[in-house]
Parts: structure tokens; C-alpha cells; sequence
């Protein structure tokens, strides 16, 4: 597949994200961009069979093949249960200290999905668009 | 990387506007990430609890810099004597007759591969502009393009006809893909209504492969709107498309198969005669004597001996024959709308048909077609047209002039190549002059 781009661009998708919870560790608000994120990526933690096809475009990078798959991949089920439960913290009214340490944790599971969509980079390196496939 | 950049001289060698445009960039953007690394120390250090994070962005940005690393070496080699120069000015000339693509423009790279290739605006463009977000440089130029061509074709016409292709993939990234998009979830979402339900994975597997099958004839048609039949041919040659003719044990399996970023060869020239049929251009070639035009004919027969050889499985629940009628259902659309999009793509249907006998008869004694002069009127044949005389020449008249030159042999292929190479010369020189005589754009 011609994924080696589109997993570094899920990389950088991903760090943008962590660049928007560094903030709020360093006591900013929850941006809106930071706010749809976090949506984009509780939707595909939790995604089902009922959506349809035209829905994962919503979900951003994170509806894109190679974000199912890395997510799919480096997240079990109690890791999204915790990432979940971690994001909601952040985006719902809590003390700041609270929702500082849920951030940071936030960070540590972005970190991970980071890592994996540049290992993912790595494998499939050297792809890219010719005309034909052989 | 750098000083690759800020080393270069000048005068010599002379790269195009958009390949300057593209190593400036680069140079901009190595200064900013030396400055960035100089504080990155500080920056990690100054919060303990972030500074494994911050660490980690630094390997982003190696990641990036690798990325663009790849390419600036070939587009250095591409200076404007590794080029057929003519040929890609004709195409920006035709991409900009459409007013919302004026501001497009590319860069050309040499490849090692005998294979053309666009970067996705993901692979350059996006990335540098990724690495302008972390370290604080201004953004890529808007609409540069990546183009690919083989370092053994740079002075060649006919097969970089393909590069029509090529630019088209920049088109669709930029514009087409959301239009395109919608069609294929709407069919994709017919099918999994179908077949009860499917995950996630494969949704988003189902969508990637469609999405890319479809890019790629979106691509192929648009070139033979911008190009003609010209394409096509083109294409027929770069993928030795003649064994689908007179293979007396069947044509080999490898036309009929779909793999994962790639439709079946079959496939695509069946939707190149469609077009070429809708746009009118099939019944100035269909009864050219050559392989191409051959190939075009025969790939209508039979569609039923697709397969599919992917990476990955399908699920178990998709039929492939059901996957392949949700591309068909966007393509057929595309040969409705591609024509819609790009301008003047039938202008050269009618001067090509008053025009190219003519240009045959210059091409004959030599002559290039720059000027040519019918019933006492001085005419400057546009490119579309003179690329595909040039063609028809090639198929049809190619012998007769071999015949008629001393010492050359009409059956020897070393003639026929010699030959060949100074028609694709002729033609180019053609393509120079009318950007000279008209400006470019100007209709003739």
C-alpha cells in the first residue's frame, strides 16, 4: 500500500494533538481544535459496525485506513476503555490539577500511537504513487 | 541538504522557476530547523514530566527531514538539459487553460525506476509544511506539484506523454478527491447495506482500495482530456499492452488484475475508449493499423476474468466482484464529469482532423511542424494536435519515411529507433516554437 506517507502524516496528525495537550498540561484551556480531536479519536475507540463508510471521513486522520489500523493495532480493548475515560476527563469541567494528570496520561497514549504510526512509516518506506503497480 | 541548495550557482545549470522555487524553500526551511535544534535542548529540559514527549517530536522531525531528503538529490539532477522541457511547458499550458488551475505548477525529479510517479502532496508539500509548524518557517508554495520521470527519457516525447497522468494525480489531491469521495462512500455504503454490516477495518480497507483504483483512472482520463489519445498510447507502450494482441494461449493474467494501489491495466483502457469515444476523438483513430489502437479495441471484450491480488485480505464478507462495481459505478460517473472539468478538452479534435495530414506531409520531408501553411493560411498547429500527428505519424507513416531515406532499413529496429528518437526531437522542437510564436495559450 501506498501508506508510508500517510502513517507519517498520521504521526504528525498525532503530535499535533499532543502539541494541543501540552498546552493544557502547561495550564491553558481546551481549544476547540483540541475539543474536535478528542472527539475524532473517542469515535474510532469506540467504533462499531453501525457507522457507515461516509462517517469515518468525520473522524478525521484517525478514520483514514492507516489510523484504524494503527489504532487497532497498538490500543486492546482495556486501552481504549483507560483512553477514553482519560480524554473525557480532559474535556469535561474538571479542577485543574485533575485535568493536568489527565492530559499528561493523554500524552502518554498519544505518544504510543505516534511511535507506532512512525514504526509503520519505517516498514513501508520507499512506497509511493508510480503509474503502474509493477 | 542545505548547502546542496544554497551552493547552487545561478547560471549553470539552469533549473525551471518551480524547481528554484522548491530548493529556496528547502534552504529557508534547513535554517529554521538549525535554529530550532539549538533551543530544543532548553525546551526539553525546562518541564521534566513533558520532556520524554518533546524528545519524541524530534524524531518527527528526523522522519520529515528523511522524507524530503529522498527527492532533493533527483530534482538537483532534473536541470533543464534532463528534461523535455517543451513537452512539460505544453502540459502547464493546458492544466492553466482551466482557470482554477493556473497557479499549479511542478517540479520534475529524475528516477531510477522505468516508471513515472507523482509524490502526494502528503510526501513533500505536507511534510515541509509539517516541518514549518514545528520549527516555525513559512509554508510551502502553494499548488508546486512533484513529478517523477525516468532519467533515461529525458529527451524523449512520446512516453512522457504519461506525465499528463502524473499531474493529474496533484489535481485530484488538491481538488477533485472530496467530489470523488462522497461517490465512492455512497456506493461502498450501498454494498455494506448489502452484506449486513463490516468493521471498522474494513471499511476504511474497502474505501483505500476503491479510492485508489479510482484516482488512478481519474488520472488517465484527465490526460487523455488535457492530452488526447496521445495518452493512451503512451500508456499501451509503457505497459507492453501489445502482448493483449494475437497471444495465442490467452493474454497474460497480469492485465486482469486489480491490486492494491492499482486497477487492471483491461480495466483502464476500456475507460480510455469510453472517453475517447465520448469526446469524439475514437473515430479519428479507431482505424489507425497499430497496436494501441488494437489494444483499445480488444480491451472492450471481456471484463469478466478480473481479479483481485491485494496485500492485505479482504473481509470474508465483501465479494470482490461487488467491490469492483462500486469502482465501476465511479468511474462511470468520472467519464460524465472529468470531461466537465477540464477545459478545451475536445478542442483539438477538429484541427486535428484538418491538420494532421498536413503535419504528416512536413514530418516526411523532415520539416519541423511549427509553421504550417493550409490553403495559403500560416497556421501554428497547437500541441494537442501536433502530439498526436506526431503519433499517427509514427504508427503510420513511420515506415514509408525509413523507405524513403538512403541507407535506412523500413524493417530494422535500429533504424526505426534512430528514427523514432529524431520524430520525438522534430515534435518537441514543434512544441518549443509554438510557445514562442503564440505565447503559449493562444488558440490557433
Amino acid at each position: 500500500m501506498q501508506t508510508s506517507s500517510e502513517y507519517l502524516a498520521l504521526a504528525l496528525d498525532v503530535r499535533k494533538v499532543t502539541h494541543l495537550l501540552i498546552r493544557v498540561v502547561e495550564g491553558g484551556p481546551v481549544s476547540p481544535e483540541l475539543n474536535t480531536s478528542i472527539q475524532q479519536v473517542m469515535t474510532s475507540l469506540q467504533g462499531t459496525e453501525q457507522t457507515s463508510v461516509k462517517s469515518l471521513r468525520a473522524r478525521g486522520p484517525f478514520g483514514k485506513y492507516e489510523g484504524v489500523k494503527a489504532i487497532s493495532e497498538e490500543f486492546d480493548d482495556q486501552d481504549r476503555r483507560q483512553l477514553v475515560a482519560t480524554l473525557n476527563t480532559v474535556v469535561q469541567p474538571q479542577p485543574t490539577a485533575q485535568k493536568t494528570e489527565s492530559a499528561l496520561a493523554a500524552i502518554a497514549y498519544f505518544d504510543r500511537l505516534e511511535r507506532r504510526a512512525l514504526y509503520r512509516h519505517n516498514r513501508a518506506r520507499g512506497a509511493r504513487r508510480p503509474i503502474l503497480s509493477r | 541538504m542545505f548547502r546542496l541548495c544554497s551552493d547552487l550557482r545561478p547560471d549553470y545549470p539552469v533549473f525551471s522557476d518551480e524547481s528554484r522555487d522548491f530548493f529556496e524553500h528547502i534552504q529557508k526551511l534547513g535554517d529554521k530547523t538549525l535554529k530550532y535544534l539549538e533551543s530544543a535542548p532548553n525546551e526539553i529540559l525546562k518541564a521534566s514530566r513533558l520532556s520524554s514527549t518533546r524528545r519524541q517530536e524530534l524524531l518527527d522531525l528526523r522522519y520529515l527531514w528523511e522524507s524530503l531528503h529522498e527527492f532533493l538529490r533527483p530534482a538537483l539532477d532534473a536541470d533543464s538539459l534532463h528534461l523535455p522541457n517543451s513537452l512539460i511547458a505544453a502540459l502547464h499550458d493546458r492544466i492553466h487553460e482551466t482557470e482554477e488551475w493556473r497557479t499549479y505548477r511542478f517540479t520534475l525529479f529524475h528516477t531510477a525506476e522505468a516508471n513515472y510517479l507523482q509524490l502526494p502532496l502528503g510526501m513533500v508539500g505536507d511534510r515541509a509544511n509539517d516541518i514549518a509548524a514545528l520549527v516555525g518557517a513559512e509554508q510551502f508554495p502553494p499548488g508546486l506539484g512533484h513529478v517523477g520521470i525516468p532519467y533515461s527519457q529525458a529527451d524523449g516525447l512520446f512516453l512522457n506523454c504519461t506525465l499528463a497522468h502524473e499531474m493529474a494525480h496533484f489535481i485530484y489531491q488538491r481538488d477533485i478527491s472530496r467530489d470523488t469521495e462522497n461517490r465512492i462512500d455512497d456506493a461502498l455504503d450501498r454494498m455494506v447495506e448489502e452484506i449486513g454490516s463490516l468493521d471498522d477495518d474494513g471499511k476504511s480497507l474497502c474505501q483505500r482500495l476503491v479510492g485508489n483504483w479510482v484516482q488512478e483512472v481519474f488520472c488517465d482520463l484527465f490526460a487523455i482530456c488535457l492530452i488526447g489519445p496521445a495518452f493512451s498510447f503512451a500508456f499501451s507502450q509503457l505497459v507492453s499492452a501489445s502482448m493483449l494482441i494475437g497471444t495465442p494461449n490467452g493474454v497474460p493474467e497480469s492485465f486482469y488484475k486489480f491490486s492494491t494501489s492499482h486497477p487492471a491495466e483491461i480495466s483502464r483502457f476500456q475507460y480510455h475508449r469510453k472517453l475517447l469515444a465520448k469526446l469524439g476523438w475514437w473515430k479519428q483513430v479507431r482505424n489507425w493499423s497499430c497496436g494501441p489502437v488494437q489494444v483499445l479495441k480488444t480491451c472492450t471484450q471481456d471484463r469478466s476474468a478480473f481479479s483481485l491480488e491485494l496485500d492485505e485480505d479482504l473481509p470474508e464478507k465483501v465479494v470482490p466482484v461487488r467491490l469492483l462495481q462500486c469502482y465501476d459505478e465511479v468511474c462511470n460517473w468520472m467519464i460524465r464529469e472529468v470531461p466537465k472539468r477540464v477545459k478545451g478538452c475536445r478542442d483539438g479534435i477538429a484541427t486535428f482532423e484538418v491538420q494532421s495530414a498536413v503535419i504528416a506531409a512536413y514530418l516526411q520531408r523532415a520539416i519541423v511542424p511549427s509553421t504550417i501553411i493550409m490553403r495559403g493560411k500560416v497556421i501554428h498547429p497547437k500541441p494537442v494536435t501536433v502530439i498526436n500527428a506526431g503519433y499517427k505519424f509514427l504508427f503510420e507513416n513511420l515506415r514509408d519515411l525509413l523507405s524513403s531515406i538512403e541507407k535506412e532499413k523500413p524493417d530494422s529496429i535500429e533504424s526505426r529507433s534512430r528514427l523514432t528518437g529524431r520524430l520525438e526531437l522534430w515534435i518537441l522542437k514543434a512544441l518549443e516554437d509554438h510557445r514562442l510564436l503564440t505565447g503559449g495559450t493562444v488558440e490557433q
